[in-house]
């Protein structure tokens, strides 16, 4: 490594600042909860929460937590994925794959459009 | 670089001892394997070993981020169910959740008491970094305060903004940082050292470790601010040698800052020269002092010097020179980015900002915290503290280490300031708070706290010296019941000459247990004087051991156990203690399953 | 010309010279602050907390008014500022005093009477100012053991107060090292590093430590009891020399003011207590100048290494074979003025008495400790067939062996010196003082390079001043027409000796001729009159007068060039032919040879 600048520092800043953000838990607005149960897991539940941990670390939404749960009790729909945006409704997603995924962090989370037709229903 | 998810070991004193690196081992280990199932696995789990998270009691703590999960009292065994149900799974593991028996399981740390009134400040970074990368840091704003004061700032300013925040010295003295600065920055040009006293010898003090484990560049960057300052192009670390980690983590950082050209020449292409070297102490509790810490650095005994001509005029081979504590130095960059204005809007009037505090004692949550200043004695106790365990009563709170004073219960609400408790006859010192129950005797505890000091006096200076081993042979003597009432006068006239003519700080203050407990506590000397009592039956020479006959089981456990063999009793017949060959142990009192021995 | 600064002690105004510290400052106004660690001659050790005082400061709440701070001063270490306003005495600095005071004695044996220091000890002093009559606190006195093992110091560390003049003397005013605080707080030791016991240390056993401590912790090997045993012993015959210096300090033991010249007296003191022969060391003196003087004349024409050293100080001979043996060519072959003395006594005036050297029993009085060990430090000290000088006596022990005969030299009247080696020149006299070996050597050689009669100028005012290091540049006008320069250098203290030798080892280095031709070095301040074996009190004030004394001692001599002394002529004419013959060789010469600072 060579000596910095002052540009260089501040560019290391920025771009480490987003790396601890991104690790950091009280400057959350969103979370994005994914449904870790046997069935969900078979149905690839683990891809969903990549793709979504993949996408907020490339578009750097240092306020949007991805974490994992375990089942959440609605086998039928799984994989199922939770969202919580602060100043709007809870969500439960089913089905989702990576596509709708992407669809939910885009439309949902930055969007604040609720995808109504792939909520669970009961 | 971002990960999926972040796994933090707590890498402070306690958790160490308990096995916090056994517990990282195992965690890799258990990654690799999990590989099998989940491929790719280790590549998106980070583990962090992290500063202290403070929360010692609960140790070893590994917390899960984003998310947030505060696992507690966490084993190496734990780790495969950590990986494969949490972290493959997502599963919480609820048993290891804090409050998990009173069914409250809190994942976070926002229900948890210990944590509610602190304010981490100082220890921002500890538990969130990795110390050894310097990324980290500069991620979190670090080396933005330097460049802030590099760019913007003339000493004269740095220098007025530390006065304006109202800092005062964390090392004990709480002298005005901004005034100590002011004394060096107008010498005359020239050779001048900024020195870090890193030394930390009250004995059960650790707030300065756990800054320099958790992070390191803090402080050096503390130093450089405090460097340009002054006028100072040189700074020296001066650690103890008792801490490995902390020289460990001091030294990558430093490697890390000159790599980057943080430290060194032309710091960020400004002009300004400044470099840190490490200088190690050798166990002498003495070097903590100012000017016994310089002689120590310049190759001399560590005994202090005669004041004036004090250190920021004639210092470091005779240059003007500054030394500041480890958490003195880790405000600095925080005050220059957020404004004195901040700092000075925490704490009282007295003291502004933060402290951060080793509780430990008789204390359910024992632990490191950090709170304003101003927050009650009361409130660290009982609602960080969580209250004194098994349901005995508050006796005292020691603070200030062996230079501090023993407070009653009777002054619990007084908010924390360097002058409030400089009134009740203690003194802040670096942060050391023991709490004391009804087992702990007054006597005993001074006795401990002299011992330290008449053994750590470098012995240059008579009325420490002397004085202090006088007062440990009286304390002896009374905890021995071989004491006199004209004794306690005699013991207050040299705690008056200690006080009044020892040549520094250690001397000045090593009377202070003694002083502070005859203050409030002459009805427990007096019992032990005149009664030959010690009502919490610490003082061996002054308790004895009986046995219940109606209450002994005849389970032999006690005679088993008894080193001196001094108990008699056949199998199934109520034992009896021979009061000639007792050694007053305490074995057969605590291994009574059936309450049948008493103490008197 | 100094700023002179205007304070206030106990309300009276005092006026002294910036740098001066309080204690002097008291002095001025008539006040003697009590102390036991300070002495004039070192830096302020603070250590023994008696010195404090209080200052007047202005009230906090209304800063018109005075009000007496709280915090104690060190008088020893505070330099006076302008303005000052200090209270020496008021019942809380006295109890405070009255208490460290206690605290020492409690650790200090109570022996007063069975003490080398009676009488004449400051801490007795100090406890009868004080009226101690009981010490209330508990005893405990250490009980190591002496090293007695020096034939000329021993240290008694039960009696040490630890207040550090002894260690400073040693390695700072003295440059010797062998002294060092070891252990730490109440185990604190004096002595030398390694548990090297003191005759394997690098001691020079210069004494200068005894003339410093305050107590009987050090003090000299006693041969008081072998010298009155040969006193009494019909078989020895008893024949004593004394040094210059001893002539105008023996009368401080008798009430007489320092540098008294008490000559005629103390022969008389001599012969009233058994001596069959007194003679006199100045002849010794005026011998060592003749086989000086002549060797430095055949070195100045290219026969010999440049400088040429003096060698009649066994301090600086032994610390040159310890520290620099790369000046061991430099050092002056021949004896010192006492063992040349002592081996004429065995040999030329055995001889001419008929008296089996066998049976002389030579004593030397001298202000010396290091001579107890000359006596016996190569073979060539017994260059009569016997060790020729039998014991050495220090000024002190003379004074005591006086006081246990009844003798009072102070009111005896005056009696010649016997002949053949008593008579002196004041050329012999002046030894005694820094400058003066250097001063009657230039007479002689003045003489003798150029044949004149008498040297314009005896007294060489350059180099009789206090100041370290003197230098001077003497012309003499050779026989031939030509001149020649004599570049002379004086050194006293043996901290003034390694930057001398360090300009020389330059030159060498740089391969240009030494930038001097002679160098004269004494071990003691100001000479042999402060040497480690003079009366107790011995600060530059004395010196000074003790100086003097000499001076005037070489003033009241009729013949003041040692060549010139009868005695000296009928030496060279009747036994020993000529400077430097082989006779000379054998008797009056020695070598030198590498020591270890810490043997085996």
């Amino acid at each position: 490594m060579s000596k910095l600048t002052l540009e260089e520092l501040r560019r290391m800043r920025d771009e480490h600042r987003v790396t601890v953000e991104l690790r950091d838990s009280d400057n959350k607005t969103a979370q994005i909860v994914v449904g870790m149960g046997t069935t969900g897991l078979a149905k690839g539940a683990k891809k969903v929460f990549n793709v979504l941990c993949d996408l907020v670390a490339e578009k750097q939404l240092v306020e949007v937590m991805v974490r994992q749960s375990g089942a959440m009790g609605h086998p039928d729909f799984e994989p199922t994925v939770e969202v919580v945006v602060e100043g709007m409704e809870p969500a439960l997603y089913g089905h989702v794959d990576e596509a709708l995924a992407t669809q939910i962090l885009e439309k949902h989370v930055l969007g604040r459009t609720v995808l109504t037709d792939h909520l669970v229903k009961n | 670089m971002a990960f999926k998810q972040y796994v933090l070991i707590c890498g402070g004193t306690a958790c160490n001892s308990g096995r916090a690196d056994e517990i990282a081992e195992e965690l890799k280990k258990e990654l690799v394997e999990a590989e099998l199932q989940v491929p790719g696995i280790s590549k998106d789990i980070q583990l962090i070993r992290t500063g202290c998270l403070g929360f010692c009691e609960k140790g070893p703590i590994v917390k899960v981020l984003p998310e947030n999960t505060f696992y507690v009292e966490v084993k190496p065994e734990d780790a495969k169910e950590i990986v494969n149900e949490h972290l493959v799974k997502g599963r919480v593991i609820d048993r290891l959740l804090y409050n998990h028996e009173q069914g409250k399981s809190l994942t976070g740390t926002v229900g948890i008491p210990f944590y509610q009134k602190q304010v981490r400040v100082v220890l921002r970074n500890c538990g969130f970094i990795d110390p050894e990368q310097i990324s980290d840091y500069i991620g979190r704003d670090g080396y933005a305060a330097i460049e802030k004061v590099l760019t913007s700032m003339k000493p004269e300013d740095v220098v007025d903004v530390i006065t304006k925040s109202g800092l005062r010295g964390r090392g004990g003295a709480g002298f005005p940082t901004g005034l100590k600065w002011k004394f060096a920055a107008s010498q005359p040009k020239g050779k001048k050292y900024m020195v870090c006293n890193a030394d930390e010898g009250d004995p059960g003090a650790y707030m300065n470790r756990s800054t320099l484990e958790g992070d390191p560049h803090a402080v050096l960057e503390g130093m450089m601010i405090a460097g340009y300052a002054i006028g100072a192009d040189q700074g020296y670390i001066y650690v103890r040698a008792e801490y490995p980690l902390a020289i460990q983590r001091l030294q990558v950082a430093i490697r890390q800052a000159r790599e980057l050209g943080l430290l060194g020449k032309d710091i960020l292409g400004t002009g300004f020269d400044f470099d840190i070297e490490l200088r190690l102490g050798a166990g002498a509790f003495v070097c903590g002092e100012e000017t016994a810490l310089l002689q120590s650095i310049e190759g001399e005994r560590g005994m202090p010097r005669p004041r004036p001509p004090f250190p920021a005029v004639k210092g470091l081979w005779q240059c003007p020179t500054v030394i500041n504590n480890v958490e003195t130095l880790a405000n600095i960059a925080n005050i220059i980015r957020n404004g004195w204005e901040w700092f000075a809007g925490i704490g009282t009037a007295d003291t502004h900002g933060t402290k951060v505090f080793a509780l430990t004692g008789k204390v359910c949550n024992s632990g490191l915290v950090e709170v304003p200043m101003g927050t009650t004695l009361r409130e660290i106790i009982y609602d960080i503290g969580g209250g004194i365990p098994d349901g005995h009563e508050l006796k005292a709170v020691q603070t200030g280490g062996p230079s501090g004073g023993m407070i009653p219960p009777d002054y619990l609400d007084t908010p924390i300031d360097y002058g409030s408790l400089a009134k009740l006859g203690s003194i802040m010192g670096s942060g050391g708070m023991i709490v004391m129950d009804d087992t702990d005797c007054i006597i005993d505890i001074a006795k401990f706290y002299l011992g330290f000091t008449v053994d750590e006096s470098c012995g240059k200076c008579m009325p420490c010296r002397i004085g202090g081993r006088k007062l440990l042979t009286y304390l002896n003597n009374i905890s021995e019941g071989k004491a006199k009432m004209g004794d306690l006068d005699s013991m207050k006239k040299i705690c008056d000459a200690m006080n009044r003519a020892s040549l520094c700080g250690l001397g000045q203050t090593a009377s202070n247990p003694v002083a502070s407990s005859m203050r409030y506590f002459m009805d427990e000397y007096v019992e032990h004087v005149k009664e030959k009592k010690c009502r919490a039956h610490k003082c061996r020479k002054l308790t004895s051991f009986s046995i219940i006959a109606d209450k002994c089981k005849g389970c032999t456990l006690c005679a088993k156990n008894c080193p001196a063999g001094a108990i008699i009793g056949t199998v199934r017949q109520p034992h009896s203690i021979d009061q000639d060959k007792c050694v007053k142990c305490g074995v057969c009192f605590t291994n009574c399953r059936f309450g049948a021995i008493v103490r008197s | 010309m100094a700023n002179m600064i205007h304070l206030e002690i106990n309300g009276k105004s005092v006026e002294v010279p910036q740098g001066t510290n309080l204690l002097n400052a008291a002095r001025a106004a008539g006040i003697n602050i009590p102390n036991l660690c300070y002495h004039p001659d070192l830096k302020p050790g603070a250590a023994c907390g008696l010195c404090i005082c209080r200052q007047l400061v202005p009230d906090r709440k209304d800063p018109s008014k005075l009000v007496v701070s709280p915090k104690m001063l060190r008088a020893c270490c505070t330099e006076a500022t302008e303005g000052m306003k200090i209270i020496t005495h008021d019942p809380e600095i006295s109890a405070v005093r009255k208490t460290v005071l206690e605290l020492i004695l409690a650790n200090h044996p109570n022996e007063c009477l069975q003490c080398r220091r009676n009488g004449s000890c400051e801490l007795q002093s100090m406890a009868a100012a004080f009226g101690i009559l009981n010490v209330p606190f508990p005893t405990e006195v250490s009980v190591a053991t002496p090293d007695a093992s020096s034939c000329s110091i021993v240290l008694d560390p039960r009696k040490c107060i630890k207040c550090g003049r002894c260690v400073e003397v040693c390695q700072h005013m003295q440059d010797v090292w062998a002294l060092e605080f070891i252990g730490r707080g109440e185990k604190t030791l004096m002595k030398p590093a390694a548990d090297a016991s003191l005759t394997n240390s690098p001691c020079v056993r210069c004494g200068q430590c005894i003339t410093h401590c305050p107590v009987g912790a050090i003090f000299e090997k006693d041969d008081t009891i072998r010298v009155a045993k040969a006193l009494q012993d019909p078989s020895k015959y008893c024949v004593v020399q004394m040094a210059p210096s001893v002539r105008v300090a023996l009368g401080e033991e008798f009430g007489l003011p320092s540098g008294s010249i008490v000559t005629g007296q103390l022969y008389a003191a001599l012969r009233a207590m058994g001596y069959k022969k007194v003679f006199d060391t100045n002849f010794g003196a005026d011998a060592t100048i003749m086989e000086e003087g002549f060797e430095f004349i055949e070195r100045l024409n290219g026969k010999g290494a440049m400088p040429q050293f003096t060698s009649c100080c066994p301090g600086w001979v032994d610390w040159c074979e310890k520290y620099a043996p790369d000046f061991l060519e430099n050092l002056s072959t021949t004896k010192s003025p006492m063992q040349i003395e002592s081996a004429l006594i065995k040999t030329y005036f055995a001889e001419r008495e008929g008296i089996d050297p066998k049976d002389i029993f030579v004593v030397a009085i001298m202000p010396c400790t290091a001579k107890k060990w000359e006596i016996k430090r190569s073979k060539e000290m017994a260059a009569s067939g016997q060790q020729d000088t039998d014991v050495v006596l220090t000024t002190r022990e003379l004074a005591r062996m006086c006081k246990t005969f009844g003798i009072d030299p102070s009111a005896l009247p005056e009696e010649p010196v016997d002949s053949l080696l008593g008579t002196y020149s004041g050329a012999g006299t002046i030894f005694g003082f820094t400058g003066g070996v250097m001063e009657a050597a230039l007479r002689t050689a003045y003489c003798v390079v150029s044949g004149e009669a008498t040297p314009p100028v005896l007294e060489f005012k350059d180099i009789r001043t206090m100041e370290g290091i003197k230098e001077a540049t003497i012309t003499i006008p050779k026989k031939d027409g030509t001149k020649v320069d004599v570049k002379v250098a004086v050194v006293h203290q043996l901290s003034n000796v390694e930057p001398v030798l360090e300009q020389i080892r330059s030159d060498r280095a740089a391969g240009v001729k030494p930038r001097y031709d002679f160098v004269e070095v004494m071990a003691c301040r100001g000479g042999c009159i402060g040497g480690g074996g003079q009366p107790y009190g011995t600060t530059d004030e004395v010196r000074a007068n003790r100086t003097k004394g000499l001076m005037t001692d070489d003033e009241r001599c009729t013949v003041r060039l040692s060549h010139e002394n009868p005695e000296i002529k009928t030496l060279y004419s009747s036994y020993l032919e000529a400077p430097l013959c082989e006779k000379s060789h054998h008797l009056l010469h020695t070598t030198y040879s590498q020591r270890q600072p810490y043997a085996n």
